[in-house]
């Protein structure tokens, strides 16, 4: 309601009924003025009809009668005077204007007397003045007919008649103007009558329209105005202005009551996202509390400290459970004027009871607790342990595995939760399930890594370890072959060259196994692309020829090397792309025929971005049926092993390895059966930036790195 | 053979050569001395360290894997002695990874020979080192 001054209130009834009475007294007005004006037109042109028809005409016509009278006279006097008969002619016509005249004032006096005037008054004077005239007429003719006759007439009486009749028409004249004079009057009175009552009705009826009007206005534009004000203050950030109900007219009344009550609405609505709102900053603030905290224990402790203060409960517990359901960690938070509870761990009917509520996605909310009923129920031990007289309970959980629970309760008096109450406490208990399963997988990621990590030590471990083992009585077999085998020893017979032979033979196949198990070994761990450096091709056949040239020439295998153009460029790891080269020039080598070429070409296709090194042989070539299963591991094709050509069946797995698996190139191998085989390993070139070191200088002999890992090989 | 002329040096060809396992240090030394060197063999880098400082030699060949003083440390010490710190040292290891032989570089080895090895290269290295030495 308005607190500002308050105008005198104004019920009306119905604006309808207003608004009809309104045109009705219009109407009223309308047809009274009109009715009003008609009639007294209408009397009016009565009236103005006697006058003109009437009364006028019969004044003329009494005048006309004296007019032809007194000219009779004056003829008749004209005559008697002068003799002369020719006076006598308007006496003569006269006479018959009299006559018509007379007749014609009968008529007219007998429509007047129709008329109301005083009917017999007039008829006794239009008699009184025709009688005097028929005698005047009639003691003229005589005259006349004595003068005519030559007589002597006395005119005396005559004139007297003639006075008389004189006298009678004036007195009918008279009247008649009296009569006239009325009806004029009549008509004057009637008109402003008539004035008078259309001004009387319009005034009423303005009079009327001002009163109504302005009850209408009272019952409209007032509490239309008010009920206006009222929706501008509430627009303007005054929710509870509300229009006044007991003003206005029946409409408007009802108009501000449905306002009113929309407003209420209204406000209920906007106070209800209020507490909404309020209710997400509260649970984002409670989630951004838990985000930094980094252990099960520590999020529990914010969290009863956080729940605590944003819903103003007096005591807030949250556990964790382990699968039986026991309590592992417990985390707790009460108002300082409470006494916290002890060991949390022994509400052992907790857990069962968080586990049926996490199945069954329910909650408990308690708005009043009383002795009686917690004694019976799970939860009830710390009901009483806590005071609580309203409670909740809300289990914490992670798909269908229950992580833990939360307790809330406030110890004075019952208390009515409400639905975003316990919405919070769920949405926590959302927050707190994540953060902890979140922890759980960080641990478990981190000790997966760290075992990953401890293998792969191990594994780097042994190998060097097996490695080294191997290899060290390796060193005294072929150390002490050789020395035989070049009469350290004496001087050796055809048969024990052989036998010596053959054993060499297989220390240089078990060291080439040995050689390549290290080399899978290390590779089989995939390569870091992020150690990459740009290796010169050209460098690498350059220094891969060089190591080869004695085992090419032990075999009596010819090299041609192109080693390629400056700007032939790879990225990648030098070690293994030295090592794939090795291995298929020395295939080409040891299977090509003695007095054989071996071609090795490097070329650069600038514009399709490819470095293609090329490794062409005449030897014995491979049978088109091992051609598909060349690559796996340990293969040897048929013809090499009939022939004794050493080898470990690794070195083109190893080098497919490399070129395809990790330098992203691709490996082709064609090969014809006793013609030679050529073999294309094709990378995708490199541009050379400044900054990037070069590996692989193009001078050969200085790189002692290179020399001491692959300058000794049999 | 190569002789050494500037004053106060060794001139004599004694290398010494230490290796845990008898077999190959046998060899070695059998081997050196087929060539001429005036050769003495230890098998623990104690030994090493011991031989050498007691009687600079012209060159020292170390097995890395030893028990109790490893190649590397003898090596090590040597390098840090004033006296014989610039002895030529050939690491001789069946260790093949990258990070041993950058180890071995770093701690200053003149050569690096991987096991299994033949004789007559590693006579080649010998050479090669005490030649470049000579310079």
């Amino acid at each position: 309601m308005s607190e500002r001054r308050r105008p005198l209130a104004v019920q009306g009834g119905a604006i309808a009924g207003h608004l009809r009475i309104l045109v009705f007294l219009c109407w009223a007005m309308l047809l009274v003025v009109s009715l009003t004006a008609v009639g007294s037109l209408s009397v009016q042109s009565d009236n103005i009809g006697r006058l003109t028809m009437i009364d006028g005409p019969a004044l003329d016509v009494n005048n006309q009668v004296r007019q032809a009278m007194s000219d009779a006279q004056i003829g008749l006097n004209g005559y008697q005077a002068s003799g002369d008969r020719g006076l006598l002619q308007p006496y003569f016509g006269a006479h018959d204007r009299t006559l018509a005249a007379l007749a014609t004032l009968q008529g007219k006096v007998a429509q007047e007397a129709v008329s109301g005037a005083d009917a017999a008054r007039l008829k006794s004077l239009e008699e009184g003045q025709r009688l005097a005239a028929q005698q005047w007429w009639a003691s003229a003719l005589l005259i006349e007919a004595t003068l005519t006759a030559g007589g002597h007439a006395d005119l005396l009486q005559s004139r007297a008649m003639f006075d008389h009749y004189s006298a009678a028409n004036a007195a009918l004249g008279d009247y008649l103007m009296t009569v006239r004079d009325q009806t004029r009057l009549a008509a004057r009175t009637m008109s402003s009558r008539g004035e008078l009552v259309s001004v009387a009705a319009t005034l009423a009826a303005l009079l009327a329209m001002l009163v109504l009007g302005g009850r209408v206005a009272g019952g409209i534009s007032r509490p239309l105005t008010d009920l206006r004000d009222a929706m501008v203050r509430q627009r303007g950030g005054e929710p509870g202005a509300r229009a006044r109900e007991d003003q206005g007219s029946l409409e408007l009344r009802s108009v501000a009551r449905d306002f009113n009550a929309l407003s209420e609405q209204n406000l209920g609505l906007q106070q209800s996202q209020a507490r909404d709102l309020s209710t997400q900053r509260t649970t984002l603030g409670i989630a951004r509390a838990i985000r930094v905290t980094s252990e099960t224990q520590q999020t529990l402790d914010v969290v009863c400290a956080a729940l605590g203060e944003a819903l103003g409960v007096d005591r807030v517990v949250a556990n964790t459970m382990g699968t039986d359901d026991e309590i592992l960690l417990g985390a707790q938070w009460c108002r300082p004027n409470l006494q916290p509870l002890g060991d949390l761990t022994r509400f052992s009917e907790l857990g069962p009871l968080a586990q049926e509520l996490w199945l069954s996605a329910g909650f408990r909310a308690q708005d009043d607790i009383t002795a009686e009923a917690t004694s019976q129920e799970p939860g009830g031990a710390l009901h009483q342990d806590s005071g609580a007289r309203a409670a909740i309970i809300v289990p914490v959980g992670f798909d269908d595995r229950l992580i833990g629970m939360i307790y809330v309760c406030v110890v004075s008096k019952p208390r009515a939760w409400t639905a975003a109450e316990t919405n919070v406490v769920h949405t926590v208990a959302g927050f707190v399930a994540r953060a902890i399963v979140e922890a759980e997988n960080q641990g478990y990621q981190r000790e997966y890594v760290r075992r990953i990590e401890t293998l792969d030590r191990q594994k780097s471990d042994f190998l060097a370890t097996v490695s080294h083992e191997l290899r060290t009585p390796l060193t005294s077999i072929i150390g002490y072959l050789e020395l035989l085998q070049e009469r350290g020893a004496g001087e050796l017979s055809a048969q024990q060259h052989r036998m010596l032979e053959v054993i060499n033979r297989n220390t240089v196949r078990l060291r080439s196994l040995i050689e390549d198990v290290m080399v899978l070994s290390r590779i089989e761990g995939g390569v870091n692309k992020a150690d990459f450096v740009e290796v010169s091709i050209r460098a690498l056949i350059t220094r891969v020829g060089e190591e080869l040239s004695p085992f090419a020439r032990d075999h009596d295998v010819e090299f041609e090397v192109d080693p390629g153009p400056q700007a032939a460029i790879v990225l990648g790891e030098q070690v293994s792309l030295d090592r794939a080269v090795v291995n298929i020039l020395s295939n080409a080598i040891k299977f090509s025929r003695p007095g054989g070429v071996v071609a090795v070409t490097c070329t650069l296709d600038q514009d399709a971005g490819r470095v293609l090194i090329t490794c062409q042989d005449h030897g014995v070539g491979i049978p088109s049926q091992d051609l598909t299963e060349l690559f796996t591991r340990f293969f040897r094709a048929r013809n090499a092993t009939d022939q004794s050509i050493p080898g470990t069946g690794l070195g083109l797995s190893i080098a497919k390895q490399i070129v395809e698996d990790h330098h992203g190139g691709e490996l082709r191998l064609t090969s014809v059966e006793n013609e030679g085989t050529t073999v294309v390993i094709d990378l995708p070139s490199y541009e050379p930036s400044q900054t990037q070191p070069m590996v692989g200088s193009d001078s050969v002999g200085n790189d002692s790195y290179a020399d001491g890992v692959f300058g000794i090989r049999a | 053979m190569t002789e050494r002329t500037t004053s106060g040096e060794p001139t004599r060809n004694r290398i010494v050569v230490a290796d845990d396992d008898s077999d190959i240090l046998d060899l070695v030394v059998y081997m050196l001395t087929q060539a001429g060197f005036e050769v003495e063999g230890v098998t623990s880098g104690v030994a090493a360290l011991a031989a050498i400082e007691a009687d600079p030699p012209r060159l020292a060949i170390l097995d890395i894997m030893m028990p109790g003083m490893s190649g590397i440390e003898v090596l090590r010490k040597v390098r840090a002695s004033q006296t014989i710190g610039d002895l030529d040292v050939i690491l001789l290891t069946a260790r093949t990874r990258d990070a041993d032989v950058d180890t071995g570089f770093a701690a200053g080895a003149s050569d690096y020979v991987i096991k299994p090895f033949s004789p007559r290269e590693l006579l080649k290295r010998v050479n090669g080192v005490l030649d470049r030495g000579a310079w």
